[in-house]
């Protein structure tokens, strides 16, 4: 696996140190098991290091994976997977308002609900108002294709 | 302790049964101890990886976590950093970022939590630090933010995504729980506290000063002070005092003013020998406290806590305590402990 690019290396090794923290395992132990040396699997998790199939092999089984399970990205987030939506009523009025497609409707909707939590704001929670998501719109549209 | 739903929107209870299913809990969010067994919960998530870190300290910790959850932390100290901010992720497609000056208008909001449309294995989510104004909230922000993650599963009904919380929301409440256990809890910080009680008889402001750089560097002082005040094993309070008028029917006023005390947390062994002031008790000339605020120094020494007298013929026992404490621009700070153990 030395061709493994440097993201990809960075990726697969916070893999690695990602499920070797679910199974409560220190990099040493890790190592000692796998019958690596501790600095080198540091490097690996770090993506510094690249790693052969046989190496990588023997930390997937010591980690009880197979090494397709090991490599494997994990699945999308439902956001990322285009779950099922529920269009709030101020939206569909906002882009009935603006004309909006479909998919920018989809791609407001997806920016607007991206902010999850907000610490110490004094305002109540609340909805974005049909007027807001215009706000949103002439903010974004730069950014939007379709 | 159970949550405040009284005022719950049904977007906030949405939420907190989602937090329920998420973490697979028997008690519900109108149960009593639906916080203790939501931070219990998360605290067994979150054992295991910590066991294979090992960190050394708090920010060790939020470093693990963060990486393990896949949060990635950004700070703002200027405005031009919320427009290189704001740039820099519209161009990857994180279109919600267009509202990040918006709500960074509020100077009251601390901290936001943004959920990437386009997440990568290395950050699905991208906490925003507000430090413009200062940075003493920085660790417990980052604690803050990782709890949610911690907590709460992906956000994926639509009508309540967007939700800027108020302090009283029970859904913060919840997340402050959590927190608080994580971040100055039982588990990683009392044995820490545990530590240096070992070491010294009193709790004073230079051993709060030593647990806070060995845990947290960027906590604030007083987070930390209450924190240790909590966990330590002999009757401890914390004071903070400012120049105040009397209160008469509940409102400040401006008559008879002195330093009196504006803030103070003590823990049980202090409550279980009366060592406990009121709010705006005046503080008594002999006392540390008045000389350090008054001599603008740091002062440690013996004190006799039974000259802390109310108007109203309250006293605190006539017990011996070493008070240490120091001004900090218009208010003083204290750390009052006994050097015996409770009856």
């Amino acid at each position: 696996m030395d061709s493994q690019s440097s993201e990809s290396r960075k990726e697969l090794g916070l893999r690695i140190r990602r499920l070797r923290g679910q199974k409560g395992l220190t990099a040493k132990a890790l190592a000692k098991m796998a019958g690596l040396s501790a600095s080198y699997l540091s490097e690996v998790e770090k993506g510094i290091s690249a790693i052969s199939t046989e190496k990588l092999q023997r930390i997937a089984k010591e980690l009880g994976l197979t090494l397709d399970q090991l490599v494997s990205r994990p699945e999308p987030t439902p956001q990322a997977a285009g779950s099922v939506m529920q269009i709030p009523l101020a939206l569909s009025q906002a882009a009935e308002e603006l004309d909006l497609t479909f998919n920018q409707m989809k791609r407001l909707f997806g920016a607007g609900t991206s902010l999850i939590a907000a610490r110490g704001s004094s305002s109540p929670g609340r909805e974005y108002s049909k007027e807001e998501w215009i706000d949103l719109f002439q903010r974004v549209k730069g950014h939007m294709e379709d | 302790m159970s949550l405040n739903l009284r005022n719950a929107t049904d977007g906030e209870m949405l939420r907190l049964q989602a937090i329920q299913r998420h973490l697979k809990i028997d008690v519900g969010p109108w149960d009593e101890g639906f916080d203790v067994a939501v931070t219990k919960s998360v605290v067994r998530r979150i054992r295991p990886i910590l066991k294979a870190e090992e960190p050394a300290s708090g920010d060790e910790l939020i470093e693990a976590l963060a990486l393990h959850f896949g949060v990635h932390f950004e700070s703002v100290r200027s405005d031009a950093d919320i427009r290189r901010l704001q740039r820099h992720y519209m161009t990857r497609n994180e279109l919600g970022f267009a509202v990040l000056d918006r709500e960074l208008s509020d100077p009251k909001v601390d901290a936001l939590l943004f959920q990437l449309q386009n997440p990568s294995e290395i950050a699905s989510h991208v906490a925003i630090l507000n430090l413009r104004e200062s940075s003493d909230h920085e660790f417990w922000s980052k604690i803050h933010e990782l709890s949610h993650r911690l907590g709460e599963p992906p956000q994926k009904t639509l009508p309540f995504r967007r939700h800027p919380a108020e302090r009283q929301s029970p859904v913060e409440q919840l997340i402050d729980a959590v927190s608080s256990e994580i971040g100055f809890g039982v588990t990683y910080f009392q044995p820490i506290v545990a530590r240096h009680a070992r070491h010294n008889r009193n709790l004073t402001i230079s051993v709060v000063e030593a647990i806070r750089a060995e845990w947290a560097p960027n906590a604030s002082f007083l987070a930390v002070a209450n924190a240790a005040t909590k966990f330590w094993p002999r009757p401890s309070m914390v004071l903070v005092a400012a120049v105040r008028g009397r209160i008469k029917n509940g409102r400040e006023t401006r008559e008879d003013e002195a330093l009196r005390v504006d803030i103070q947390g003590h823990n049980k062994l202090a409550t279980s020998i009366g060592m406990v002031p009121k709010l705006n008790w005046r503080v008594p000339h002999t006392s540390p406290l008045f000389a350090a605020f008054h001599e603008k120094r740091r002062v440690e020494a013996l004190e006799c806590l039974g000259d802390w007298t109310s108007t109203k013929g309250g006293s605190l026992p006539p017990i011996q305590v070493v008070t240490s404490a120091s001004r900090f621009g218009l208010r003083a700070y204290a750390i009052i402990s006994s050097e015996t153990a409770a009856a």
